[in-house]
């Protein structure tokens, strides 16, 4: 009875077995094709709120290019995987990453770090061997025409400012002096410069401006002096996100009442929570709320995408970095191929492009001498109540 | 430059400093006894906010229960941190300074991965704002100015004092003496370690509430003891105060009449004192 019973497991076992070989034998058609991209971001330090921020975006639409099958280039399905590496926001690291992804892992494309020391440090070897380089920093220097292979995904201060400056002219004519305070690093130096030009374009003067080191976070000495000058508004485009809500809430205390501005993505819970409630009200950022007006379908879907994967509450800081992978692969599938030259050039060809915000292109020629700066909406939006209410969208101008 | 203003960078000057003191006694009292530099101590300052924060936005507790938990539980951890990490090198000076720093790159990388990158805040204990003199100073901050002092005084108390803190300064006098007079050095260290730890999670938590709680603040806070304990006198609580201090009002003066170039001050200051007293304001030759 007993051999019996063992004999029928035995052969059930074997008869599984025999369908586990057969089954994947006869889907298999071939080694899947994968297409590895280097990603370079500060995953840890102090940047890492943008570095993840990053992440999240690429790897929303790198699930959604596998979830379809892969990505078509020339009639060949690749699936896509990103190599991450993490820069901890140093020049060093990053340029180690860069070696190891360029010379180990034998990447064609990299998406570039947030930090502008970084980024010149790994263009060294990004621009000689041809590797197509998709950055984002303020920094103007990096993109210039001696450096073909290097596209800047993101807006920067300059783009986005041309934006909110002529808004708030109009909409808040009574304001006309300005005080600034960014980083005292490369990045704030770069806005600094850009948000005095464009605040004289737009007849506001500048009253005061001002430095301060990262890791501040007692900025009473220095508000107690901006706030002897008595400017309209103080923008803060170069601060981090909890650094401006700190700057918010310690300017209210010493009893500002003048408008708070930032050209940067904020999270409005966080920086409501830090700031007060009552502090941020009417605070003015390049932040979009995807569920508010002004928004389009491929917002919308990105929204949907976030909560699905990583769920609530949305991050509204990560947005912007979809359009990294976005264009990229979308000019892999032009280009019919994996050469980063000829991808390169259909970039640079390539007039307009469908990106989540819209449509959007590259410009700059005449600012950076290379036309590899993305162009995307610029969106202005107020919290009221503590909530973010989209006050508008415009298409910055760059020659 | 007229009084109101005079007075607002005055206060300024005195919180900052305050703020540096709450910081940097903790780590000049490890070193004065144990002779340790103890560069894991600014990510005992962040574990103190993150207590803190845990306890009370998580946890429901009230603030100051927050507070005096958070103290005990990073007191807690020090002394784990002594028994398990510094015991084994003591006496070792190279050793035990690759491990402080290795611990303080383990709780901080322990941290991120926890806590994650986002800043996190604690909800205001007090709100509103008074005016001193003509000069503006929310009442939060008035918290910390008066739990500071307080904290300061009572652990000068307790070192001068108490049985206890005269067994420290015996030990950090000279330990094989102390030894022979029946003093537990291992045990002292211990419990040096313990208030140590105890301070920089009290600072933690005092200044959570002010600005904000992320896994990056050991980092900085840290730079700013070493440079007010280098000031002050390495191993001197008295040295300790007036290094915060001094540094709190350079700093505030500096940021109003020099501008940018103050963050420099405090380095500027550092090389001074090695170079004319290096033992510092308060250390002993």
């Amino acid at each position: 009875m007993m051999k019996r019973k063992h004999r029928v497991i035995i052969s059930l076992i074997g008869f599984m077995g025999v369908i586990g070989l057969i089954f994947p034998a006869l889907s298999y058609s071939g080694p899947e094709k994968v297409l590895q991209i280097g990603a370079i971001f500060p995953l840890s330090g102090r940047a890492a709120t943008w570095g993840l921020a990053a992440q999240k975006a690429i790897t929303i639409k790198q699930k959604e290019v596998n979830a379809r099958g892969g990505l078509n280039v020339g009639g060949e399905k690749y699936k896509i995987e990103i190599i991450w590496e993490d820069d901890k926001y140093n020049a060093a690291t990053g340029r180690m990453a860069a070696e190891k992804l360029v010379n180990r892992d034998k990447v064609k494309f990299i998406l570039g770090s947030q930090s502008s020391a970084v980024l010149l440090a790994v263009q060294p070897i990004t621009e000689p061997q041809k590797i197509l380089f998709l950055l984002n920093s303020y920094a103007k220097e990096v993109l210039s025409p001696d450096k073909p292979y290097s596209f800047r995904m993101v807006l920067t201060s300059n783009e986005i400012l041309q934006g909110m400056y002529p808004w708030a002219a109009k909409t808040y004519p009574t304001l006309k002096t300005v005080a600034f305070i960014e980083p005292n690093d490369a990045s704030g130096w770069s806005i600094e410069k850009d948000c005095q030009r464009i605040a004289e374009q737009n007849k506001f003067q500048m009253v005061f401006s001002q430095f301060y080191e990262r890791g501040t976070s007692d900025f009473y000495p220095l508000l107690n002096k901006l706030l002897a000058q008595k400017p309209d508004f103080i923008d803060f485009t170069g601060a981090a996100p909890g650094d401006q809500a700190l700057i918010v809430k310690q300017v209210r205390e010493l009893g500002y009442k003048g408008k708070t501005f930032a050209g940067t993505t904020i999270d409005p819970i966080q920086f409501c929570k830090i700031a007060g409630l009552a502090n941020s009200e009417g605070h003015i950022s390049n932040t979009h709320d995807l569920l508010g007006a002004y928004t389009t379908d491929g917002q919308r879907k990105y929204h949907d995408d976030y909560i699905a994967i990583y769920g609530k509450p949305f991050d509204p800081v990560t947005p912007k970095y979809h359009v990294y992978l976005d264009i990229l692969l979308q000019a892999i599938e032009k280009a019919g191929s994996l050469d980063p030259v000829k991808v390169k050039e259909t970039m640079e060809k390539t007039e307009n492009w469908e990106t989540i915000f819209g449509a959007s292109k590259f410009g700059g020629k005449e600012h950076y001498g290379i036309k590899h700066q993305i162009i995307t909406p610029v969106y202005v939006s107020e919290l009221v109540g503590g909530k973010l209410v989209n006050r508008g969208t415009m298409m910055p101008t760059l020659p | 430059m007229d009084f109101a203003f005079f007075v607002q960078v005055f206060i300024n000057g005195l919180m900052l400093g305050l703020t540096y003191v709450l910081i940097a006694s903790g780590f000049s009292l490890i070193y004065g006894i144990m002779r340790l530099l103890n560069f894991a101590h600014g990510e005992f300052y962040m574990l103190g906010a993150f207590a803190t924060y845990l306890l009370s936005e998580h946890l429901g507790l009230d603030y100051f229960t927050a507070l005096i938990l958070s103290m005990i539980i990073i007191a807690g951890l020090g002394m784990l941190v002594y028994r398990f990490f510094f015991r084994p090198f003591r006496d070792q000076h190279d050793p035990s300074l690759v491990i402080a720093l290795g611990i303080a790159m383990l709780i901080g990388g322990l941290a991120l991965l926890i806590f994650g990158e986002k800043d996190k805040s604690v909800s205001p204990v007090v709100s509103g704002v008074i005016q001193i003199l003509g000069a503006t100073l929310s009442v939060e901050r008035m918290v910390v100015i008066f739990s500071a002092i307080l904290l300061m005084t009572a652990l000068t108390l307790f070192i001068k004092f108490s049985k206890t803190g005269q067994a420290m300064r015996a030990v950090a006098q000279d330990r094989e003496a102390a030894a022979l007079q029946g003093i537990g050095v291992d045990s002292t260290f211990m419990l040096c370690m313990g208030i140590s730890s105890a301070l920089a999670g009290a600072a933690g938590a005092l200044l959570a509430p002010l600005f904000f709680v992320n896994p990056f603040l050991g980092m900085h806070a840290v730079l700013k003891a070493l440079v007010v304990v280098v000031i002050g006198g390495l191993g001197s609580i008295p040295g300790a105060i007036a290094g915060g201090l001094l540094l709190g009002f350079v700093e505030s003066f500096g940021t109003t009449f020099l501008g940018d170039i103050t963050e420099m001050m405090g380095f500027v200051m550092v090389m001074l004192v090695l170079l004319f007293r290096p033992q510092g304001l308060f250390g002993h030759g």
